[in-house]
């Protein structure tokens, strides 16, 4: 038993040198089996979430994430959905946007951006819809962010 | 052990031997570096050869003396000293600032750091994402790379990570190491408890909002690399508090207690690597017999990990980060590096201490690479242009 268990620490010893080689040489490898095998992705509260629908307005078009209300366990009672514009080349000087965040057919909130400064204001016709957020100049466009009451 | 053993133990390592036993790492390292082409550009080749011999040197002196803290402690201090050149330096280079706006975090242009891999558990596991403005692959320091990164790493040496792989820990050692004495000796061991508390405290208060709490809140070295912009009162407290913990707890307590007081005494991240020393194969023993009590691995110990009762259990504590600084402290030859399940008698420390030294050296090589020899591409167009962007 004791000589088992030294030839196993002595393996296990070893082992772990190839378990450093493997790290490093197999770094590409091994970090995307992890992120396909476990499905993760970065927390909607800093992504903005899923991008549900495109609009394309010719020199550039507008994304709309869902809305985002997640929490750990079910859903918190404010939350936001994020609308992102790009190119920043195509982008017209005040974008004046009317959003159909909840896909219903209505629109919710008229939004708009002036992509010089990024000032920004809002026309809600949805009761949820609570505030507009900041605006944030992306690379390659702009973005805001809704604030938003869950509908219960 | 008896004294032709411990003779054994002294006498340094013949040259030749020394030699092919370094073979092995030069290739390696040759190979992790290069890529498997020499760099063109002058400042970048000469960059290299100075990293590579500067690495390859201190496991040559290594293997030869048979100490291994000190020159670990060189490279540890110099990896992390390069890492903020080389981290600075780039986040100039990509944003203009050291300050992270909330949309470089909208878009995930934060890097990964291993300390938030506590607090991501809960909420991965539950809501199946990271909180974390980062990328999950792709990008410098991607979330998923560095999750591999730590799970190869807490398998191979545990919580030796915090000795031999973390880019932030060379720098508090680095202040401890600043005096030759301890202005302060006494410190309460209740302590040593509070990097669970604050493990505790941040793991459960991130579940609950779904954010990095201490990286939002506590984390000091977001003073030496990255910190969020400064747009409400909020952020102001936050760096603050950041601040203060950097200038307290890496800086001056580490230089007055000679103690890795960040690590030791806050970090969530250690408290957490220090489970990971359970299921690692590598630790550090005391020999009962041997040891003549003179208690000098007790003041030596840069993380309280060895005391009177761990002492006569033959063993150090959980929380021990296998820097090997008690080992090369004792004169009586009584702490040795230990592989688990094989004997304790016989002399055969050396060889345990080389099976330990091959992971953790590579793991400290390879990380530190990179960073070193960017650092010095850096200073030579600092010196050059009078600037390193």
């Amino acid at each position: 038993m004791r000589k088992l268990k030294s030839i196993l620490g002595y393996t296990w010893a070893v082992a772990a040198l190839i378990i450093v080689l493997a790290t490093f040489f197999g770094n590409d490898y091994f970090s995307r089996a992890l992120a396909s095998a476990t499905g993760i992705t970065v927390s909607p509260w800093y992504s903005g979430g899923d991008i549900v629908k495109v609009i394309a307005h010719g020199a550039y078009k507008t994304s709309i994430h869902r809305p985002v209300f997640d929490s750990l366990i079910g859903q918190t009672k404010k939350g936001f959905v994020q609308i992102n514009w790009n190119p920043a080349a195509g982008l017209p000087s005040v974008i004046k946007e009317g959003i159909d965040y909840n896909s219903d057919g209505k629109e919710d909130f008229v939004v708009t951006l002036n992509t010089a400064t990024g000032e920004t204001t809002l026309s809600k016709t949805n009761p949820a819809v609570l505030d507009i957020g900041k605006s944030y100049r992306l690379r390659n466009g702009w973005a805001v962010r809704v604030l938003l009451r869950r509908k219960t | 052990m008896n004294k032709k053993i411990a003779d054994k133990v002294d006498a340094q390592t013949g040259m030749g031997k020394t030699i092919l036993l370094c073979l092995p790492m030069m290739l390696i390292t040759l190979m992790m570096y290069s890529r498997g082409q020499l760099p063109t550009e002058p400042a970048r080749l000469f960059a290299f050869v100075v990293a590579f011999v500067f690495i390859n040197g201190i496991f040559f002196l290594m293997i030869r003396t048979g100490k291994t803290d000190r020159l670990r402690s060189i490279l540890f201090v110099t990896y992390a000293v390069c890492f903020i050149i080389s981290f600075i330096s780039h986040l100039i280079e990509a944003r203009g600032s050291m300050a992270v706006s909330q949309a470089n975090m909208i878009e995930g242009l934060t890097p990964f750091c291993h300390i938030v891999i506590p607090m991501t558990i809960i909420p991965a596991a539950l809501t199946k994402t990271i909180i974390f403005p980062g990328t999950i692959i792709g990008g410098f320091a991607s979330i998923a790379s560095m999750f591999a990164l730590w799970i190869g790493a807490s398998l191979a040496l545990g919580r030796g990570f915090c000795s031999w792989v973390c880019f932030f820990g060379g720098l508090d050692e680095g202040f401890s190491r600043i005096f030759k004495k301890a202005r302060i000796k006494n410190i309460n061991l209740k302590f040593t408890y509070l990097p669970y508390a604050v493990l505790l405290v941040v793991v459960l208060a991130a579940a609950m909002t779904l954010s990095p709490v201490y990286c939002e809140w506590l984390c000091p070295f977001k003073t030496v690399t990255e910190f969020a912009e400064i747009t409400s009162v909020k952020i102001l407290i936050q760096t603050i508090i950041f601040v203060s913990l950097f200038i307290v707890l890496v800086m001056v307590l580490p230089a007055l207690t000679k103690r890795r007081t960040q690590c030791s005494l806050f970090c969530p991240f250690g408290a957490f690597q220090s489970l990971t020393n359970k299921i690692n194969v590598f630790d550090v023993r005391v020999d009962p017999d041997r040891c003549i009590k003179c208690k000098k691995c007790i003041s030596t110990c840069p993380t309280f990990s060895i005391n009177e009762e761990t002492i006569a259990r033959g063993k150090t504590g959980m929380t021990c980060m296998k820097c090997g600084k008690c080992i090369d402290a004792c004169t009586q030859k009584a702490l040795f590096y230990h592989i688990k399940g094989t004997p304790l008698t016989g002399g055969r420390f050396e060889i345990y201490r080389r099976l330990f030294l091959y992971p953790a050296f590579l793991f400290l090589a390879t990380m530190s690479g990179g960073f070193v020899q960017d650092a010095l591409v850096k200073t030579i167009k600092l010196i050059a242009t009078g600037s390193m962007i």
